[in-house]
This record gives structure tokens, C-alpha cells and sequence, in this order.
């Protein structure tokens, strides 16, 4: 993979991928427990993170939205059914597929700088351009005067905004982004998500976005994959049609946002209500939260 | 604990210099917010308020625990407690009954008077010395080979299995139950007792570092094996820094370990010989005691109180310098 290196309009060195990368979850099946007891958690599962996309996964909390992205990762291997980036199979953890975790996973040893550089280090690939390119990084999501604390000293969207840095600096082909801003406080969530977007327009890397939240979704994918109940699978795809670059409260008040809006929760609605039946807290939430946004509306 | 000093420290450095004394949290969010929003317009983001730190963070603290209304209320409590002492022991002479029970203690006068003359002998302070000695040794030698160790059953399956039972059978052994076999075991009297010491920090130490280095955040693991981390790169990187707090917490409870035993293996051992006021602090007690020099004994005690002290605070630093995340000032 190549990366073209030009200036963004604040001046900064902006790495643009080239040639991104596909990555496609053929029939994937994956099986937790043993014998009789195994319950599948995915099953039979095939999407396309379409290169240089930016593909929102969308679905119920608790439907194997994490367990894919080990998937995609290579932490967990398929029971059935293949991974492929560009077409080939892929079975172990590399730096080409990078996954930012639930809850921030920052090294809390090691200063901004150093959890950066840490890619780089364990590959013992550091030298001085990935060095230029970590202080770059750090300038660009605006902790160039944190690049010394230690994560603890951070707040939560400066934690999240370093470990996109941390993931960026390896060049991923792929990455994947696991609820990535759950936790923070609203105002916090509003400015990471437009943060992410710019960030993402720049790169034109080929990303997975794993949400439980619809506004977000359709805020920063091209596409949205709308997951069904335990064990997940594809239930739905729509494209976000919308321009970019985008503005967030332009989205907000866009006819055609609302629109495939109506449409993703339609299908929510539905495979909420199926796991209602089946005695779901968070369904159950989820239909309460869906009635009473119905009745705002009509 | 230690994660509320900086904010703190931050806190009064703002109100000091007339800035409204604002939340260290709010501020540095502040910053994040101006971070977001003025890349995309491409401006600088603000430098953050100079952190007070290092020892003059540290003097600052000291003058506060010394000056401030809490070090007041502790000075006093202090001189409450040695003048009632004082009182009780010495009502018999002043006013005729004695106390019961406290009464036949030596009073704060005495113990001073005795320790004036015990400081001037090289007994006292050869005892100091050697229980220093026994307790650092044998301490050093627990973390050097329980470190190790730990670290080898956290880490390979193989080895905690092949490891473990004998360790967990050896371990509710109380220390002292070794020292018939020490001395049997050990050369001179002064390994003998050095290796129950030994024993006392040991088993603390590697219990500490293997429940550390089995609860390591899985993701650090996963996100380290993403990114290319080899095996060595794995365990120097993220298996000992992320067990290090987990090593301190087992070096400061096997420290306070280490001086319990001293003084028991002192008592039982005779000390090694030295003189009347030599042979260890414990030794002192116990020969103070049988001689019935209770003054001396109060004295002993108070001495082992201070060596403990001063101990741990030694090795507070020193899992400070190897952990200047914990400090974060
Ligand atoms: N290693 C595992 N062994 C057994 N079961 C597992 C394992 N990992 C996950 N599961 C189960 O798989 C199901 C899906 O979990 P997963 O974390 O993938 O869901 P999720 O959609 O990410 O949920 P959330 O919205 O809470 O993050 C859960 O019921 C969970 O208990
Ligand atoms: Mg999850």
C-alpha cells in the first residue's frame, strides 16, 4: 500500500492512501464453547468493507458486534468461513488490520508520544520518519503539547484522539473502529465524531465503524451494515448517499439523512422487537425509545 | 492516592495566580475541545498551565503537612499522647496510687534518659546496623529471586503448573518454623537468620507478581500482538511494566514482612552475639527484657517502629522512580 503525502488546507502533512484496500467476511461462522455447548455468535456472515469506504456496522448491543471486529482483527479465527484483504485469507493479528478497542487501551507506561511510537518500536521499524511522522500525527489530532503526559493525565477524547494516532502511524490497511466513543459525555462524542470524519476524508483509509448509535452512523459511513440479532449476520445494507466533506449539523437537518434514518430504523425496529420476544433488556429499551420518538414525530 | 496529586498541585497553582480555581478535569477538556475545533481551522492549540512538579511540588506538600491545620491537629495529638503517658506512669511517685496495668510502665522520661545513654554505646547502634542489614538482604534476595520467578509462572502455563503445588505447600509454612532447619542449613548464625528473612518477603513477593501478571489487561496483549510485538518485545514492554504496580504493592507488605521475622529470628537465634545493646533490635528488646531494663526495651521498640518507617518509605521510592506513571506529576 502507498500513501501519497500532501498538505491539508491547516498546513499539515496529510498521509492519503493511493491504493486502499477491500477486506470481505465470506460465510463466517464463529462458534463459542465447546461440543453441545457451542453457541453460534456470528453466523454465516458475509460483507465487503468496500476500499477507501468507510462502512458503519450498526446492530442491537450484545449481537457479536465486537466479536466480528476480533474477526476482522485476527484475534479470534472463523469456525466457518473465510477473512479476506484483498482477496487473500488472513488468520493472525497484523499491523495492516488495527483495531481500536471498546474502552481506551492506551499502554498507561508510556506518554503519548511513546504509546505512538509504539507500533513503530515493536516492529523495531522506528527511525527517523516514522519519528517526524508520530510528532505530525500527534499535531494533527491537537495533543502536540500532551506528546509527554501519561494517559491517565488525558481527558477521555484526547484518550480516544491518541489512539487514533497510535493506530495511524502503522498504516493500516484496515481499520476498525469498536464503539469507539462510547463513554464519552455528548459534547465530547459531537466534536470526536466530526474529528473522526475530517480525519477519515483526509486519509481515505478503508475503516469499519462499529456503533450502536444511528445518528453517528450516518454522520461518518458511506454504508451502513444494519446487524441482526444474536448470532450476527447482515441483515440490511444502505448507502449514505450524502456529500462530502460533511457538516454535522448540515447532516442533521438534511431531507435525505432523515430519510435513511426512517429506513435503518425500520429494520432495527424489527430486530428488536424479534429479540423483545425473546426477553431482551436492551431491545425492550430499544422499542421504548422507539415508541416514543414515533409519537414526537406523527 | 497518588493520582490526586497533580490535580491538586494544579488546583492551588491556579487560585495562586488569581485564575478561578477550576476543575484540573474541566481544564484539560477544555483544551481537547480547542484541539478538535482549531485543527480544522488551523490554529495552534493553547499550551496548558505549567505543572508544579518535583520536589518543589514536594516542598510545597511537606510545608502544608506541617503548617496546615491537619499537621497541627497531628502535632497535638502526638504531645496529648506522650504527656498522658507521662502522667500515668509517673502518678505513683507524684501522687501515691499506682495505674493498674500502665502503671508499671517505664514513663516517657525514662525511655528518653535511656536512649540518651544507649545512643552514646556502639552496642545500640551496632543493632541497628546488623537487623538493617538482615532486613535488606534478605529482602533484596526475595525480590531478585521472586520476581523471576513470578513473572515465570504468570507467564508459561507449563511452569505454573510444574511450579505451583510445591510453592503453595511450602507457603503457609509461618517463617519461623524454618529456623531450626536454617541453622542447621546455613554456615553462620548471620545467614540463618538472614534466609528466614528471606523467606518472609519470598512468598509475598511471588504471589503478588503472578496474580499481577495474570490480570494484565487483555487488550494491551492483543494490541501489542497486532502490532508486530515479538515474544521479548512482549515481556519487556507489556508483561513487566504493566505487572510493576502489582511488584510494588508485594514489596512494601513483604518489607513490613521482613521486619517481623528479623525480630523473631533475632529472639530465637541469640542474636549472633554483640554485646548487651547488640545482636539486632530484636535482640535488644529481649535481652533488655530479661535483664529488666524496660526502658530499654520501650526504647527497642521504638527504634524497630522507626527502622520499619524509614524502610518502606525506601521502597516507595524506589517503585516511584521505576513507575513515574503512578507519580504523574
Ligand atoms: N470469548 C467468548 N466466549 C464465549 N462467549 C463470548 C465470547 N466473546 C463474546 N461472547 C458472547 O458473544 C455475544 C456477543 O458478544 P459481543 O461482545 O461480540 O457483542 P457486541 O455486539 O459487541 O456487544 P456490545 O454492544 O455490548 O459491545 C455475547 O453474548 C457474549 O456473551
Ligand atoms: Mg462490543
Amino acid at each position: 500500500m502507498s500513501t501519497q503525502v500532501d498538505r491539508g488546507t491547516d498546513g499539515a502533512r496529510i498521509a492519503r492512501v493511493t491504493d486502499p484496500s477491500s477486506l470481505e467476511l465470506r460465510g463466517v461462522t464463529k462458534l463459542f464453547g465447546e461440543g453441545p455447548l457451542a453457541t453460534p455468535v456470528v453466523q454465516d456472515c458475509s460483507f465487503t468493507l468496500e476500499s477507501g469506504k468507510l462502512t458503519a456496522m450498526i446492530g442491537p448491543s450484545g449481537c457479536g458486534k465486537s466479536t466480528i471486529a476480533f474477526l476482522v482483527a485476527g484475534f479470534e479465527r472463523p469456525t466457518r468461513g473465510e477473512v479476506l484483504l484483498d482477496g487473500q485469507a488472513v488468520s493472525q493479528p497484523s499491523h495492516e488490520r488495527l483495531l481500536i478497542f471498546q474502552e481506551t487501551a492506551l499502554m498507561p507506561w508510556l506518554t503519548t508520544y511513546e504509546n505512538v511510537m509504539f507500533g513503530p518500536k515493536m516492529r523495531r521499524a522506528a527511525n527517523k520518519d516514522t519519528k517526524r511522522r508520530a510528532e505530525e500525527l500527534l499535531e494533527r489530532v491537537g495533543l502536540r503539547e500532551f506528546r509527554d503526559k501519561y494517559p491517565l493525565q488525558l481527558s477521555g477524547g484526547m484518550q480516544r484522539r491518541a489512539e487514533l494516532a497510535r493506530a495511524l502511524i502503522n498504516d493500516p490497511k484496515v481499520m476498525v473502529l469498536d464503539e469507539p466513543f462510547r463513554g464519552l459525555d455528548a459534547m465530547t462524542r459531537v466534536l470526536m465524531q466530526e474529528y473522526y470524519s475530517a480525519l477519515f476524508e483526509e486519509g481515505g483509509r478503508t475503516s469499519l465503524f462499529i456503533t450502536t448509535d444511528i445518528d453517528e452512523a450516518i454522520f461518518l459511513a458511506d454504508r451502513l451494515l444494519i446487524m441482526t440479532n444474536l448470532p450476527a449476520r447482515v441483515r440490511e445494507v444502505i448507502d449514505v448517499d450524502l456529500p462530502r466533506p460533511r457538516d454535522k449539523e448540515e447532516v442533521l437537518v438534511s431531507e435525505r439523512a432523515n430519510e435513511i434514518k426512517e429506513q435503518a430504523f425500520d429494520v432495527l425496529h424489527e430486530e428488536a422487537l424479534k429479540s423483545f420476544a425473546g426477553g431482551n433488556k436492551a431491545a425492550a429499551d430499544f422499542v421504548e425509545a422507539y415508541t416514543r420518538r414515533q409519537e414526537t414525530t406523527d | 492516592m497518588e493520582m490526586e496529586t497533580r490535580p491538586e498541585g494544579q488546583a492551588t497553582e491556579a487560585t495562586e495566580q488569581g485564575v478561578p480555581g477550576t476543575d484540573q478535569r474541566e481544564v484539560a477538556r477544555t483544551d481537547g475541545y480547542q484541539g478538535a475545533r482549531e485543527a480544522r481551522v488551523g490554529q495552534s492549540v493553547q499550551a496548558p498551565m505549567a505543572p508544579v512538579t518535583g520536589w518543589a511540588l514536594r516542598r510545597r506538600k511537606l510545608r502544608k503537612a506541617l503548617t496546615g491545620p491537619a499537621g497541627r491537629r497531628g502535632a497535638l495529638g502526638v504531645v496529648a499522647f506522650i504527656a498522658l503517658w507521662q502522667v500515668v506512669t509517673k502518678l505513683d511517685e507524684w501522687v501515691g496510687p499506682q495505674v493498674p496495668l500502665v502503671g508499671a510502665l517505664p514513663a516517657p522520661s525514662d525511655v528518653v534518659l535511656r536512649l540518651f545513654e544507649l545512643v552514646a554505646t556502639g552496642g545500640f547502634w551496632s543493632s541497628w546496623y546488623l537487623s538493617f542489614g538482615r532486613v535488606m538482604w534478605g529482602f533484596a534476595f526475595a525480590m531478585l529471586v521472586g520476581i523471576p520467578f513470578g513473572l515465570l509462572m504468570a507467564t508459561s502455563a507449563t511452569a505454573k503448573r510444574l511450579l505451583f503445588p510445591p510453592f503453595e505447600v511450602l507457603r503457609p509454612i509461618p517463617p519461623l518454623a524454618w529456623v531450626p532447619l536454617a541453622i542447621l542449613f546455613w554456615p553462620t548464625q548471620e545467614l540463618s537468620i538472614t534466609f528466614v528473612t528471606f523467606l518472609g518477603a519470598f512468598f509475598t513477593v511471588v504471589m503478588n507478581t503472578v496474580g499481577g501478571g495474570e490480570q494484565i489487561d487483555r487488550r494491551y496483549i492483543l494490541a501489542a500482538r497486532s502490532m508486530g510485538a515479538n515474544k521479548w518485545r512482549m515481556f519487556r514492554r507489556v508483561v513487566l511494566p504493566a505487572t510493576l504496580p502489582s511488584i510494588a504493592t508485594g514489596a512494601v507488605v513483604g518489607m513490613g514482612i521482613t521486619w517481623e521475622v528479623v525480630v523473631a529470628a533475632e529472639l530465637i537465634s541469640g542474636g549472633g552475639g554483640g554485646g548487651s545493646a547488640g545482636g539486632g533490635l530484636g535482640f535488644l528488646v529481649w535481652n533488655s527484657y530479661q535483664g529488666g531494663d524496660i526502658a530499654a526495651v520501650v526504647v527497642g521498640m521504638i527504634s524497630l517502629g522507626i527502622a520499619g518507617y524509614i524502610s518502606s518509605i525506601l521502597v516507595r521510592m524506589a517503585s516511584n522512580l521505576t513507575m513515574p506513571w503512578k507519580r504523574l506529576a
